[in-house]
């Protein structure tokens, strides 16, 4: 169970997460939805711990977040951000090897078999600037499982991606749902919101609005606010 | 006008020997200035404080005439230390903290210059900010300041000659014993300004071929 409780984040007096408080169960996809500047990527982040929060505790399993290893959160960014001097097999093992979690070997052999469950397989001595954006999408995922996280973000997963391939994403996503794993993803495109997730976070200025299954949510939205929001978005 | 290279000529082994202190001198400079050079860039992105520091530093070492900061570590350190310094070492050391000062800026705008997430997605990683900066961060501002940086080189070099007027036998200082040696100036002064072109080309070349098998990568 992930458990955020009472959080809060203020940039320069900008309130931006006001008293979050939420629980999600492992084992499922949740996703954030909101309109822009409602908090929705700060509070990825303050999971991720990128930003610190004000006010606020956020506990894994009982455990506090802050204190658990790093590898422990993986996160894949709106841009990727994969590193440009390195080749996709290097990109994953880098860190695992910096860190010193895997021989060499151990961490070739994991990244390989990542990169073939990914169809990546042939790409792997490629640099990024030569994969398509969905290609280095799946080698940032790539990245982050190398480590098995139990928790995974996305940060707007299908924004710098090509809008027909909202539906591959959400697939995408799905198969990476495990027993043992909590899936969070920030979008803003609905479509994949619906195809992917269990459950709902629904943020409006910083206020977490809802928080209800996905098919709940999407069929009847309890507050007027996530009401206006779907109806805002569905042509 | 009449030329006599000929005269010279016996005397080109002595000029070019300027060639490899010019080299010893100017890599010297480079060794010593380029690590400092870092330093004060990584200063100049932390605390306000070290920040403070190193741009007074590098408003200091740009802010004043190169042979005048020359001059300062030649002539007044026996004064102030009683240490004899010699030409070399004083021209090392002075060409060493002025470059340091203009690469300085080159790297800290290099590094400013990778984006944000390449340091968000190695935190996410778990890596730390000494692991980040030595194998994510500086291996690619290196890529984008590679011709900035080769500029500095290039300088360095052309204005180790300043080391001449302390007389230190460069290539610049040796052309001149040979002018004064033989009443001929063009000459020795030509072979001087070809040996100086010869290296800045090199170096050129050099560093074109280092950008292209970065650029490949």
């Amino acid at each position: 169970m992930l458990k955020v409780e009472n959080l809060s984040k203020s940039f320069h007096d900008h309130l931006i997460l006001k008293d979050v408080l939420f629980d999600l169960k492992v084992g499922s996809i949740a996703a954030i939805l909101g309109p822009s500047g409602s908090g929705k990527s700060t509070l990825l982040r303050c999971i991720s711990r990128l930003e610190t929060a004000d006010t606020g505790t956020v506990t894994f399993q009982g455990q506090p977040l802050s204190s658990m290893p790093a590898s422990s959160i993986g996160m894949v960014f709106q841009g990727f951000y994969l590193f440009p001097h390195m080749t996709v097999l290097q990109n994953l093992t880098h860190a695992p090897l910096q860190l010193k979690q895997m021989s060499k070997p151990q961490a070739q052999d994991q990244a390989m078999a990542l990169l073939e469950t990914f169809g990546l397989r042939d790409k792997a001595t490629r640099f990024p600037n030569q994969l398509s954006g969905g290609q280095k999408q799946r080698v940032a995922i790539a990245r982050t499982l190398i480590v098995n996280p139990p928790i995974l973000l996305f940060d707007e997963p299908t924004s710098a991606l090509d809008p027909e391939l909202v539906t591959e994403v959400a697939s995408l996503i799905q198969n990476l749902k495990s027993p043992d794993r909590l899936i969070m993803m920030a979008t803003h495109e609905l479509r994949v919101a619906k195809l992917a997730a269990d459950q709902v976070l629904f943020l409006d200025q910083g206020v977490l609005v809802e928080n209800e299954s996905a098919k709940v949510f999407f069929k009847k939205p309890r507050t007027k606010r996530a009401q206006q929001f779907l109806k805002n978005l569905s042509i | 006008m009449t030329l006599h290279f000929d005269i010279i000529w016996p005397s080109l082994p002595f000029i070019l020997e300027g060639v490899v202190v010019t080299i010893k001198f100017t890599l010297m400079s480079l060794l010593c200035g380029l690590p400092l050079g870092v330093l004060l860039a990584l200063a100049k992105i932390s605390s306000p404080i070290l920040r403070s520091i190193a741009n007074v530093y590098t408003s200091i070492f740009r802010g004043t005439p190169l042979l005048v900061q020359l001059f300062i570590f030649y002539f007044a350190t026996p004064q102030l230390t009683g240490y004899a310094i010699s030409t070399f070492e004083a021209g090392v050391i002075t060409f060493s903290l002025n470059s340091a000062a203009y690469s300085s800026e080159i790297i800290r705008a290099g590094i400013q210059a990778i984006e944000q997430g390449q340091w968000d997605a190695a935190y996410v990683l778990g890596l730390s900010y000494r692991q980040t900066l030595l194998t994510i961060i500086l291996p690619q501002a290196v890529r984008n300041i590679l011709p900035a940086l080769v500029n500095e080189i290039v300088d360095l070099l052309k204005e180790s000659a300043l080391i001449s007027t302390l007389g230190e036998a460069d290539l610049l200082r040796r052309s001149q014993i040979i002018a004064s040696e033989k009443y001929l100036f063009f000459e020795p002064l030509l072979v001087a300004a070809i040996g100086y072109y010869v290296m800045v080309m090199v170096i050129s070349f050099l560093a074109k071929a280092l950008e292209r098998k970065l650029h490949h990568a």
